[in-house]
């Protein structure tokens, strides 16, 4: 048998597949839980939103409207039940972690050259502040109140600094 | 998406130690949402114990039935799980008995409005509901949760008492309601409340001898001629005079005494339905 593609997986799940369903997690949960623990440190909290993200696709399939990608469609459930989780325990997510002092390597070059071209090195000149921003927004597709609650800011914040995020790249780029 | 481009070992063992630079690792996420394959070259960087207690999590949440909207809001208002259950599992809190309830009482008290009769007509169906009501709250017939009842090791009286305190409430509230929005006099909202007890608590003490279903049905056709018959002889109704209400009060005290008397007994017969 071929194997499913995961839009046949989620028109199971909304028969109530359980196989269906099952397989969908094994496709879908390692990546998942790799992208949360980018964003949350705490591995106790990550499975707890994993575990969230699924139920919710269990009773919310019939809610996927059959565009897109399906991982795309599971990180927008994901990344929402992960704010709610911060919410409930009052913490702020950590504005992206990174690693000080890692040199940029010529792979990395050749990785941001075939996903964004000039973008990355854009990206990198930004300040820590605003790239959490562009991130937050466009990266993790969240809305602008969204943003805010996750990094900690008011709305309007985040809209001021997508803004100076966006003049400074198109500064870049027409330069 | 077709690129030919993946994610190699060694940037997956760096994703997953989380030793990329934001921009990378964004990069890396924006690739792995729109490509399967590098979605399953990142599966080996996390533990399969892991994936397994999470999947056993949600199996678990996904077959245990949701709470409904009253067992939510009785979660709410602080009451415990289990009696939330136990309330929400009780039939005559259901919304199709509440909604015919207040149909019933809603029709009384519009009839109420157009003179005497139509007060009497009140005060003698009012009193009705909560009997009815505690009624159908035990016993093999309307009780979906009978035989679990039965075989459960929870106090009897407890759940005798629970239940029907949740029903009189509720029904109560429910005639009450409609009594004050109808016209009438002062005393006219509260004179049926002392019948309805008496009658509720002598249905539970009957218990021992008839089914409460039985029982309640009795009462109420006794309560209905007695109505009647007050209703023809006196132009005010002395069924709701003092005299007649401090006599309701002695027997819903009675009943009252005799069910705490003999509440093991009377509870397990109940709540166990009397075979």
């Amino acid at each position: 048998m071929t194997e499913r593609s995961d839009a046949q997986l989620i028109a199971a799940v909304v028969d109530g597949d359980r196989r269906a369903f099952e397989e969908l997690y094994h496709r879908h949960a390692p990546w998942l839980v790799l992208r949360f623990s980018r964003r949350c440190a705490n591995p106790a909290m990550v499975d707890e939103v994993l575990q969230d993200t699924f139920v919710a696709v269990w009773r919310s399939a019939r809610k996927w409207d059959g565009r897109g990608e399906v991982a795309a469609w599971l990180w927008g459930i994901g990344i929402r039940r992960l704010l709610d989780a911060f919410r409930h325990r009052g913490a702020v997510m950590e504005a992206v972690s990174e690693p000080s002092g890692t040199a940029i390597s010529a792979e990395e070059h050749v990785l941001l050259g075939v996903e964004y071209g000039d973008l990355g090195d854009a990206l990198r000149r930004l300040s820590p502040e605003l790239r959490a921003v562009v991130q937050a927004t466009v990266l993790d597709g969240l809305t602008t109140k969204e943003a805010g609650r996750l990094l900690g800011i008011p709305a309007g914040t985040v809209k001021t600094r997508m803004m100076r995020a966006r003049a400074l790249l198109r500064e870049e780029f027409v330069r | 998406m077709t690129t030919a481009w993946h994610l190699d070992q060694d940037l997956v063992r760096r994703y997953a130690a989380g030793a990329t630079d934001g921009v990378l690792a964004a990069s890396v996420e924006a690739h792995v949402v729109a490509c399967g394959e590098c979605r399953r070259r990142l599966a080996p960087a996390v533990d399969r114990g892991r994936l397994g207690t999470v999947w056993a999590g949600i199996a678990d949440t996904v077959d245990t039935p949701r709470a409904g909207g009253f067992e939510r809001l009785l979660h709410l208002v602080g009451i415990r799980p289990d009696t939330a259950r136990l309330l929400a599992a009780t039939p005559s809190l259901r919304a199709s008995w509440l909604g015919a309830v207040a149909a019933v009482l809603a029709f009384a008290a519009f009839a109420a409005g157009s003179g005497p009769h139509g007060q009497l007509l009140f005060l003698t169906v009012a009193p009705l509901a909560p009997v009815a009501g505690v009624a159908l709250a035990f016993g093999r017939a309307g009780d979906p949760t009978y035989e679990m009842a039965v075989a459960t090791p929870y106090s009897a009286f407890r759940l005798l008492m629970v239940r029907t305190v949740a029903v009189l409430a509720t029904t109560i509230a429910i005639a009450v309601t409609a009594a004050v929005v109808m016209a009438g006099p002062g005393w006219f909202a509260v004179a049926w409340l002392l019948p309805a007890l008496a009658l509720t608590a002598t249905t539970l003490a009957l218990a021992e001898r008839v089914e409460p279903v039985y029982a309640a049905a009795g009462l109420s056709i006794g309560w209905l001629t007695v109505a009647l018959t007050a209703w023809r002889a006196t132009a005010v109704p002395a069924l709701f005079g003092p005299a007649a209400q401090l006599a309701f009060l002695a027997v819903a005290m009675l009943a009252c005494v005799e069910v705490v008397r003999r509440r093991d007994r009377l509870a397990y017969l109940i709540v166990g339905g009397a075979s």
